[in-house]
Formats: C-alpha cells, sequence, structure tokens
C-alpha cells in the first residue's frame, strides 16, 4: 500500500539578488531584486507502507527541501503531495499527529535540562496516557542503550547520545511513518551502527516506515531498500542499492601507507597516486578485486602500517549515473 | 483550550528547570525587573508634584493610567514576553521548523514554548503599581474592579503588538530592536491624549489604539471622559484580528532556511 504519493512537486524560492559594489548595495535597499532558485524539480515518488527509502544526493542537491515539503512545514511551489491520506501543508495540525521527523542539526531537546524531562512534553503533546508513556518510554530507551544518559543535562551529551535521545523524542507517539534528515551527520562509526540497527529494529518490529535522506553511502547501504538519488533538484534515479551499484560501479577508495616499497596489484586497482614511495592513494573496483584480497596481495610484498579505506562521495556516483544514462 | 493549558503547565515546568541551571542569573533578573518597574510611580509622583500634573487630570489619575498600564503590560508579558526573543532565536538558527512539528496550533505552541518567567517580576510590580495608585487617588474599590477590568482590552493591544513583531521577525528574519517599539508604544500611552495634536490623537485610538491601554478606560472610570467613548475599545479587538489574520498569512509564505 502506498503511504505516500509526490506527483511533479517543485519547490521555488525567490532570494534577493546581490552584485557587488556600493552603488548596487544601495540601490538594493530601495529596490530589490530577486531570482528565482530552483530547489526542487517535477519530483515523482511513492513509497510504501513498511520501507526505508534513503534520499541521496550531495549538499544543496535539494533532499531537505523534500523533507520540509513533506512534513507540512512548505507549502509546493507546484505538484501534489499526499501522505497517510493528508495533504501536508494545509492539513499540517492533523497530519503531523502521525508522523515523526528527526533533523540531524536541529535540536528537539531543551538544552539545559535531561532529556528525560523533555520527554515529558511529548506525552502531553500527544496525550499519550501515563502507564502507555512509561512504557513507550522505557522500551526506546533500553534498545538504544541510554538508560544513564537521558538524567543529564543535554548540553553535556555527545553528539551520538544526544542523537539517540532525538531518536526517543521522535517516536514516542509511536509515528506510522518517520523522516529522517542526516540522522548520521557527524556521527563517529559506533553512533552510527547503533542508530542503524535501531532504525532496522523499530521497522521490523512496529513496521515503521522511514525516509532518510543522507549523502552517506554506508547509510544506504545498511539501511535503505530502495534509494532515490537527487541531484540539482531532480529525480536521478530510484530503485534498490544493488541496481546503483550495478550502475555506478563498485568503487572504493584506498589509501595505503606501507613499511616498505608499496606494490599494488595490476588487476581492479585504477587511478593510482604515490604519494611517497611507502604511500598510495587509488581506486579499488570491487567487482574484479575484493577488499581481502587486496589486503593479502600488498601484505605479501610489505607489512601494512595503516589501511584508510572510504566510499566514493555522491558526486562521484552521481556522475557515473549521468555517464551510463548518455 | 485544555490542552493548551496543560502544555503551558509542562514548558512552565521545564522552563523553570532550566532556568535553575542558572540560578543567580534567574534571581537577580527578577529583583532588577521589579525594582525597576516600583520606581515609575515614584517618577511620576515627583514629576507632576513639579509640574502640577496635566490640566484637569491630577496627580491621583495620573497614578492611575500608569498603574492600569502596567498592569495590562505585566499581565501580557506574563505569558508573551519571551515571544519576540524566542522565535528570533528559532528563526536564526532554523528551529522554527521544528516547532511546525507539533500536533498543535503553531501561535498556541510558539506561546507555550517562549513562556519566560523572568517577567512574573513585571507582572508583580504592575500589580503594586495599581494598588498603590488605586489607594492613592480614592477610587472605589469597584471602580477598581472596573478599570481592571477594562485592562483586558490593553492586554489585547499588548498581545497583538507580540504577534505581529513576531511574525515580522518569522518574515523578515529581523532584528530584536522591534521589542523596544512596545516599552516606546507604552511610554506614548503614559499621557493624557489630549496633550498630542488632534491627527495623532485619533490616531492612537484608532489605527495604533494607544489610547485604549489606560487613557480611555481611566478617562472613563474617574469621569474625565463620557461613557461613549468605551465604544473606542473596538479598535484594540480589530487589531488583535488584525495581528492573529498577519501571523497565519506569515505561516502560509514561510520559506524555511537552507541546509
Ligand atoms: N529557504 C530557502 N531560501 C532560499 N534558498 C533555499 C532555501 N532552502 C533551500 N534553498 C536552496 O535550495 C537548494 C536545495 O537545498 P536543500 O534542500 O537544503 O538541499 P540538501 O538538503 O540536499 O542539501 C539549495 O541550493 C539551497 O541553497
Ligand atoms: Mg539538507
Amino acid at each position: 500500500m502506498d503511504i505516500i504519493t509526490i506527483t511533479d512537486l517543485s519547490k521555488t524560492f525567490k532570494v534577493p539578488k546581490r552584485k557587488e559594489g556600493l552603488k548596487s548595495a544601495i540601490q538594493s535597499v530601495f529596490r530589490r531584486q530577486y531570482e528565482t532558485k530552483h530547489a526542487v524539480k517535477n519530483v515523482t515518488f511513492r513509497v510504501r507502507s513498511g520501507e526505508i527509502v534513503g534520499l541521496l544526493g550531495p549538499n544543496g542537491a535539494g533532499k531537505s527541501t523534500i523533507i520540509k515539503a513533506l512534513t507540512g512545514i512548505l507549502s509546493p511551489t507546484s505538484g501534489e503531495i499526499r501522505v497517510l491520506g493528508f495533504e501536508p501543508f494545509s492539513q499540517r495540525k492533523d497530519y503531523v499527529r502521525h508522523i515523526g521527523a528527526l533533523f540531524g542539526q536541529k535540536s528537539q531537546l531543551w538544552w539545559d535540562i535531561p532529556p528525560a524531562d523533555s520527554f515529558t512534553l511529548s506525552q502531553h503533546l500527544y496525550e499519550i496516557p501515563k502507564q502507555e508513556f512509561e512504557r513507550r518510554k522505557n522500551d526506546l530507551v533500553e534498545k538504544l542503550g541510554i538508560q544513564d544518559i537521558i538524567h543529564k543535562p543535554a548540553r553535556n551529551l555527545s553528539l551520538g547520545e544526544r542523537m539517540k535521545c532525538e531518536f526517543v523524542m521522535a517516536l514516542l507517539h509511536r509515528p506510522k511513518l518517520v523522516f529522517l534528515d542526516e540522522p548520521t551527520i557527524g556521527l563517529d562509526v559506533f553512533a552510527k551502527q547503533a542508530i542503524r540497527e535501531f532504525i532496522t529494529y523499530t521497522n521490523k518490529e512496529y513496521g515503521t516506515t522511514y525516509i532518510l535522506t543522507t549523502h552517506d553511502m554506508d547509510d544506504i547501504e545498511h539501511l535503505a531498500h530502495r534509494v532515490i538519488v537527487i541531484s540539482g533538484g531532480e529525480k536521478v534515479f530510484d530503485d534498490s542499492f544493488a541496481a546503483l551499484r550495478k550502475i555506478a560501479g563498485v568503487t572504493k577508495h584506498v589509501r595505503v601507507v606501507t613499511q616498505k616499497k608499496v606494490v599494488l596489484p595490476k588487476k581492479g586497482v585504477r587511478g593510482v597516486m604515490h604519494i611517497s614511495p611507502y604511500e598510495a592513494q587509488f581506486v579499488l573496483d570491487r567487482e574484479i578485486l575484493g577488499i581481502r584480497d587486496l589486503v593479502k596481495a600488498i601484505a605479501q610484498k610489505t607489512e601494512i602500517i595503516d589501511l584508510t579505506i572510504t566510499d566514493p562521495p555522491v558526486e562521484t556516483i552521481i556522475a557515473q549515473l549521468y555517464q551510463a544514462k548518455a | 483550550m485544555k490542552h493548551w493549558l496543560r502544555i503551558e503547565a509542562v514548558c512552565a515546568s521545564l522552563a523553570i528547570r532550566s532556568r535553575m541551571a542558572y540560578r543567580l542569573d534567574f534571581s537577580l533578573s527578577f529583583i532588577g525587573m521589579f525594582l525597576a518597574h516600583l520606581a515609575l510611580p515614584i517618577y511620576i509622583v515627583l514629576l507632576y508634584g513639579v509640574s502640577a500634573g496635566f490640566g484637569e487630570w491630577s496627580i491621583g489619575d495620573m497614578l492611575l493610567l500608569t498603574g492600569t498600564i502596567q498592569l495590562a503590560r505585566g499581565a501580557t508579558s506574563m505569558i508573551m514576553s519571551g515571544l519576540i526573543w524566542h522565535t528570533n532565536e528559532r528563526v536564526q538558527q532554523g528551529t522554527f521548523d521544528l516547532l511546525l512539528l507539533a500536533p498543535v496550533n503553531a501561535l498556541g505552541h510558539l506561546l507555550n514554548r517562549s513562556i519566560d518567567f523572568e517577567d512574573s517580576g513585571l507582572f508583580l510590580s504592575g500589580m503594586l503599581v495599581f494598588i498603590i495608585a488605586v489607594v492613592i487617588s480614592g477610587i472605589t474599590w469597584w471602580q477598581a474592579l472596573l478599570l481592571a477590568l477594562l485592562a483586558s482590552f490593553a492586554i489585547m493591544f499588548f498581545a497583538s503588538l507580540y504577534i505581529l513583531f513576531a511574525a515580522i521577525t518569522v518574515r523578515y528574519i529581523s532584528t530584536l530592536r522591534l521589542f523596544e517599539f512596545q516599552d516606546i508604544a507604552a511610554q506614548y500611552a503614559q499621557f493624557p491624549l489630549h496633550i498630542y495634536p488632534s491627527l495623532l490623537a485619533t490616531l492612537f485610538i484608532t489605527l495604533i489604539p494607544l489610547a485604549v491601554v489606560g487613557y480611555i478606560p481611566v478617562g472613563v472610570v474617574t469621569g474625565h471622559l463620557p461613557m461613549i467613548m468605551l465604544g473606542s475599545l473596538i479598535f484594540p479587538v480589530l487589531f488583535l484580528g488584525f495581528s492573529v489574520w498577519y501571523w497565519h498569512n506569515t505561516l502560509t509564505h514561510y520559506t524555511s532556511a537552507g541546509g
């Protein structure tokens, strides 16, 4: 069953035009000139109940704007949005009761008091009976392993700890559908891992549908059933992660530091850049050579001192998507 | 309304707990506010004692005028004074969006979230100034009660200003300077209307209904003005209607911030 249908969504912003120089600065006081910024252009997609859908795209692609339109914060310039039978912007007050939302860079918690106190606001906003509220809170808090953390003032928490508390805040009213805008931004690997596990758990246990934005390929790989790639306000891809991999390739960026002179295998390695005789940077094609085999091949010749493997940036993937289309 | 009051109570308790994190700051600003406003009637007695009042208006009447204004301002501040700086902060940090995720009226919730107890000092001193004025002016307690009831129109006027300025803040990502207009308005309202040129006086009854804040209620209760002047109390009601409309209009044009 589709719970979200977006048809031809566009959103434009009027932004004041700024030119340099004193003269135009003075002019702009009297007659401001505006230009139109197309943040989202004719985006269409559907989401079924129980899905985890990832919106992937570089900074400024239009992901947050789509989330804001979906959560009823922004009105669409044109196009139609239906979520859970509501039109989010015009029916905001009734609609938002059924959804949860979390913005990685904006906090719902009260800064100077413990999150446990902040949670009581949700209890009353959503009119959750006291016992039920305690039950849900304990369940979420336990699952995230933050029993002690919720009693410290929010301002003393690490970003990862705080983000876990934000999740509790966003889920206390048991929304069927949850929007996450960059939920893993700035987190260390452990916190990321914990949050991914939590999302998967609530998705399985309660059938919670998730729409999340990210520019982290790992999030998509580990979480999303489906990935929608957004670039320049447009939808450029909408399919499974496996399908994305097929088109965009299965590459990793590798940097290796060795004891003696580094010797790289010929197959599966390209774009090699020797920073020094003992340090190299290159792109690994995992379809040809696995990470295990790569490490083995290098370690046969010399000892590995340091090794970093990262995903290619989203921009690279998008470039490959455009290439594949052409 | 019941739901709103419950949330207001929860937010009040959370706000107090937040404030308690900075206990000293809290009590100092409370006392400071209280003393500053208590000084007003003393100022008036000194000033008008020397200048012999304003025509028919005696020092007692002038004190009533100040008392009514302070009472109304204090009452309005109790729930609204945090509105502008809170809105300003949210707009600047981009967290105004989050407010719209609450399944309640946005303005109502903004009021919930901006509650700030510093101004209970203003309310207490407002009450005190009012009582002092009633005693000195020698009006009956019935007249005083009527005056307090009429002060609700003044509350409407001040509330409208807060709402209007909060909306302007959201629309134009503006400055906290707007807040000062409220003080300026109260200062202009502190004088009997007949000292202003007639054009300004008309303006202060209609478009910017400053006169209803003190001059008209006090004038009618003390017999300086005819009862019919109470008809002008329609203007603060209209003014409130306009501010609320402007607020809603602002939300329909809300663009959030980039990022
Ligand atoms: N309120 C706004 N006013 C003007 N421009 C905006 C506003 N919000 C977003 N934009 C612009 O729209 C584009 C998309 O922004 P956004 O949706 O935040 O991207 P993303 O979340 O993918 O990084 C960007 O170019 C951004 O500068
Ligand atoms: Mg964003």
